[in-house]
């Protein structure tokens, strides 16, 4: 599995490479290295970004059951392996569902980039085919993570957008691997590819809601840090050494709450769909209008890696923060 | 309100009342302090239950109790930076929690 994304990130690392010289080309321009950061830049933000998800989400359990066991060791309540297993708010498979999502879209986006390039046509091929894969394992991911129990409700919501987008991205990706006319892929994008909006909606919405959970966990390890601490400089005779384990943790808390601030991921997956629509609109513009849409494109990938990069370095450090 | 707008005005009242809980007025009042406390261990775990609960977010009784929540919120803005009136802000959390506790009850 591990070496099959290698080969994935490989595929994609050539894709965007060749796509800069295109992306030069659609604009009428000679080729030039202006576009090849930017088409790097989008490729890096779109792996840090399906990386960063996934460590999200696999960071969301262990947040609940540091959380409990903090909370009842305050209370001096009752600790048992089954409540604190009984903290979990995602299922191994909802987790594969939502980063094989990410992925996907990112395979996609990554295969109409090569697309834009008009030439390579192996690539072109063989990029789709990458894209349609993914949207396979996505499909089946989704009726697994459905049939089995879950966690989080919205995990049945997943069936309609994943549905549909595959469906979209199949057609579309479908007629790319046929080698179609680049007109008729291009028109099948336009009717096609707006289907994709309810999956970055839905993972944009729903991690909004992990975010803010993740925030109040972090927020109540503060209270009882202080509270702690508060407590026992009033004791007659306070335990220097414990009070000064306090203050280390103190800081350590304060440290993460500065990473916690920056690991929201909802500005990063709309930033990720902003870019995607930007290089769809390079695709569909008139010859005259190319320009201002490379413009835009150009844009939108600064921003999207604006998003993605003090996400990603929040949510790694906040994986392994104590 | 959707389910997502539920949970961040949640984790907006568990912020406001973690400063309070910060605050030495109420620190020096250790009662006090516990009941608060408490109210947010409550809160707390009526957000993650939130989470994992099926919510008709178009459904008027929803709707009905998060407007409850949205104006209660709006009036706990307004007095809890005064913690002499503690006990009427954990009145306000209460009324939040026993709307909370309804939509809970809906979606299980």
């Amino acid at each position: 599995m591990a070496m099959q994304r290698i080969v994935r990130i490989h595929k994609r690392s050539y894709a965007f490479a060749t796509l800069a010289v295109a992306l030069a080309l659609l604009s009428g321009c000679v080729p030039d290295q202006d576009y090849t950061p930017v088409v790097t830049q989008f490729q890096q933000s779109a792996t840090m970004l399906a990386q960063s998800f996934q460590t999200l989400l696999v960071n969301a359990n262990q947040i609940e059951y540091e959380h409990y066991i903090d909370t009842q060791a305050f209370s001096h309540g009752q600790l048992t392996p089954a409540e604190i297993d009984n903290q979990a708010v995602i299922t191994p498979a909802e987790l594969k569902l939502r980063s094989d999502a990410v992925l996907a879209l990112a395979e996609y986006t990554t295969a109409l980039a090569t697309l834009a390039q008009g030439k390579e046509e192996a690539k072109i091929v063989q990029d789709a085919s990458t894209a349609s894969d993914s949207f396979s394992t996505l499909a089946a991911d989704a009726q697994t993570a459905a049939a089995n129990r879950h966690l989080i409700p919205s995990t049945a919501d997943y069936a309609g957008p994943i549905s549909g987008a595959a469906a979209a991205a199949g057609i579309i990706l479908g007629l790319i691997e046929r080698h179609r006319t680049h007109e008729e892929i291009r028109k099948s994008i336009e009717k096609n590819d707006p289907a994709l909006a309810a999956l970055f909606d839905l993972l944009g919405n729903e991690s909004q809601a992990i975010y803010e959970r993740q925030k109040s966990t972090q927020r109540a390890q503060g209270v009882m840090l202080f509270a702690d601490y508060n407590r026992e400089i009033t004791q007659p005779a306070p335990d220097k050494d414990y009070l000064l384990q306090l203050s280390d943790r103190i800081k350590q808390y304060r440290h993460n709450q500065l990473l916690v601030a920056q690991s929201d991921p909802a500005a990063a997956i709309a930033a990720f769909k902003k870019a995607h629509d930007a290089l769809v609109a390079v695709i569909l513009a008139p010859k005259d209008t190319k320009p201002q849409s490379l413009a835009q494109l150009v844009a939108s990938v600064k921003s999207f890696s604006a998003e993605v990069q003090p996400l990603s370095a929040g949510v790694k450090a906040t994986a392994t923060a104590k | 309100m959707t389910k997502v707008e539920l949970i961040t005005a949640i984790g907006n009242t568990l912020t406001q009342l973690d400063n309070a809980l910060g605050d030495p007025a109420l620190v020096n009042q250790p009662a006090k302090w516990q009941q608060a406390f408490a109210m947010r261990n409550h809160l707390d775990q009526q957000q993650r239950e939130l989470l994992v609960a099926t919510i008709q977010s178009d459904d008027e009784a929803f709707q009905t109790l998060t407007g409850k929540i949205q104006a209660a919120t709006k009036q706990l803005q307004q007095t809890i930076d005064d913690l002499k009136k503690i006990d009427s802000i954990i009145n306000t959390i209460g009324e939040i929690s026993a709307d909370l506790d309804q939509i809970l009850k809906a979606a299980a």
